[in-house]
């Protein structure tokens, strides 16, 4: 793995809910300027995974490293605070507001010296929503649009977007290609090669499709009942071999 | 324009395609249609009339609009309309003077409001609901603390001219403190983060709440406004004097179904979604406006007075239709 240590570490974390143990003991590091992807079947504990490093919730023990520090999120504010962001499969996104409203929602700009009434700097934030997505290699025309009128793969574009602005250290993508045709999909395959090459943001990628994740991952972790059962660098594995490994480990689950 | 469409141009067909300038459209054909009908309706004194009637229930309206951006709705407005005179008259029999008994009865408002706001959050109840046993309890409350009697409202100058009892250069207080509300509504959901928030929260709710936007606060500070300004411009109604066609009075009766009814109709034609995300302050003044020509041009030409309900029901509907219409191709991309 590269010179520096991980952005982020997760250690031995387990998570139960009630009788069911969707975390037990899994463990995953993430590194500036890649891409790790999370493979597993249905029930593995990817969602979980990620839903304990986006603070959504506690986990019952375990450790959480950020940039060498142990952090504690007690709520997904508190995560996109030290900068982790995570891009869901609704994507929190508002279709009734305007592109660039979409991604500064919640971080609006205001004028300064009204403090008790915020009025919004509209034409400060659609300017930098333009640069922004000239930078991304967004085809949105129009930022003043409502990304309700916009495909699934420039509202994914815009949710990245809006992470990416508010200097994500971490990225996590939960299925961003789930309900996209095949030319949004390479689209947005492209778009996180982009964001690997700024070398600045570790990518978590979650996606059912081996193919996709093999195709932009550095490396691969397999969950499986709630365990890493592999771990694998892409350049020295194949698709075939991975999908072999989440099969197993998915019979082996189902025998017991 | 539509509220986030920031800076779209303006030429004659958009202006007349747009949701608000159909309604004014309209409001104009009436107009002629009326005028044709018998000459008084084009006379300075009907047009009085017609800014008698927007004063009365054109703010409650904005302030609908408020939450149905959210997908909320305030039923309680005709009730707390009819209690804050009461209770300025109440404080006032009872030896307090009004500077203590109109920010009392206002306070009422607020409270209402802050209730709606806060049982609907915290419990989840639907709005709808909430204010519906709102609005039962506090017309009751009317009708208990008025034993249903009309009852004359304290004179007490300068409170009495400001809240609604005064003219300025022959215009009514009211009418000023009306136009005074639109600005004020239509910056706010248009231009400040309040509005951009209430507008999330109408559209995307979880995701609004994933980014960072105080979803419930959000809901409260509307109902609490809307409450508000049902509270206040109940206030200025009944102190409304004679020649603005006021009887200076606290009538239990006052607002009631009738301003509910009125209020969603005039948030609703002027193009505000019952289901939230969508809706622009002014078109609860174009809305009003529409309602307002209708009633009165109705009266003026001698009309049945249950052709004006016929009118405002197929009105409202055909607006509905319009609405779902212009949100299904806004969703297909075209």
């Amino acid at each position: 793995m590269g010179a520096q240590g991980p952005v982020v570490k997760m250690e031995e974390i387990r998570k139960s809910f009630g009788p069911v143990k969707a975390l037990d003991g899994a463990s995953l590091e993430a590194y500036a300027g890649q891409v790790v992807g999370i493979l597993g079947d249905n029930g593995a504990g990817k969602s979980t995974m990620i839903k304990i490093l986006s603070g959504v919730y506690h986990p019952d023990s375990g450790k959480i490293i950020f940039e060498g520090k142990e952090v504690q999120f007690n709520s997904p504010i508190d995560a996109r605070k030290v900068g982790i962001e995570t891009i869901y499969q609704d994507l929190a996104i508002v279709n009734d507001l305007s592109v660039y409203h979409n991604i500064f929602l919640a971080r609006e700009k205001l004028w300064s010296g009204f403090r008790l009434v915020s009025f919004l700097r509209n034409a400060r934030m659609a300017n930098d929503a333009v640069d922004l997505l000239k930078e991304s290699n967004a085809d949105i025309q129009n930022v003043k649009a409502k990304v309700g009128t916009l495909s699934g793969g420039q509202r994914q574009v815009v949710a990245v977007a809006r992470s990416v602005y508010f200097s994500a250290r971490v990225l996590i993508m939960d299925e961003p290609t789930a309900s996209l045709g095949v030319v949004e999909t390479r689209r947005v395959l492209d778009l996180i090669m982009n964001l690997k090459a700024r070398g600045n943001i570790a990518v978590i990628l979650i996606a059912h499709n081996i193919q996709q994740v093999m195709t932009v991952a550095d490396r691969v972790v397999i969950l499986s009942r709630g365990k890493v059962v592999a771990e694998r660098e892409v350049k020295s594995s194949s698709v075939d071999e991975v999908t072999g490994l989440i099969t197993a480990a998915s019979l082996g689950s189902r025998q017991q | 324009m539509k509220t986030g469409a920031v800076g779209e141009r303006f030429s004659v067909r958009s202006i007349i395609t747009s949701r608000e300038g159909s309604v004014v459209l309209v409001s104009i054909v009436l107009t002629v249609v009326f005028t044709s009908l018998n000459t008084n309706f084009l006379t300075t004194r009907n047009f009085v009339t017609i800014g008698e009637l927007i004063t009365g229930n054109a703010v409650v309206a904005a302030g609908q609009v408020m939450l149905m951006v959210m997908g909320d709705i305030d039923l309680s407005v005709g009730a707390v309309y009819a209690l804050t005179p009461y209770l300025v008259y109440q404080t006032s029999i009872s030896g307090m003077p009004m500077e203590v008994g109109i920010p009392l009865s206002v306070l009422a408002a607020v409270a209402v409001g802050l209730t709606n706001g806060i049982v609907t959050t915290a419990f989840r109840v639907p709005a709808l609901i909430t204010t519906l046993g709102m609005d039962f309890a506090v017309t009751a409350t009317n009708l208990i603390i008025s034993h249903d009697y009309q009852q004359n409202m304290p004179y007490q100058q300068p409170y009495t001219w400001i809240f609604g009892g005064g003219s300025f250069y022959g215009i009514e207080v009211a009418f000023i403190w009306t136009a005074l509300a639109f600005v004020i509504l239509a910056v706010m959901l248009a231009r400040m983060r309040h509005g951009l928030w209430s507008i999330s929260t109408g559209s995307n709710p979880l995701g609004a709440k994933e980014v960072g936007v105080n979803v419930n606060l959000t809901r409260i500070r509307n109902f609490v406004l809307c409450s508000t300004i049902a509270g206040l411009w109940g206030l200025f109604v009944a102190n409304r004097p004679f020649i603005f066609g006021g009887i200076g009075a606290a009538n239990p009766l006052q607002g009631g179904d009738t301003l509910v009814l009125e209020s969603i109709a005039a948030a609703a034609i002027g193009g505000t979604s019952l289901f939230g995300g969508s809706g622009t302050v002014i078109g609860a003044f174009f809305g009003s406006l529409l309602i307002s020509v209708l009633q009165d041009g109705l009266f003026i030409v001698g009309a049945n007075a249950y052709s004006y309900q016929t009118l405002l029901g197929i009105a409202i509907i055909l607006s509905m239709v319009l609405n779902i219409q212009s949100r299904k191709r806004l969703r297909s991309g075209g």
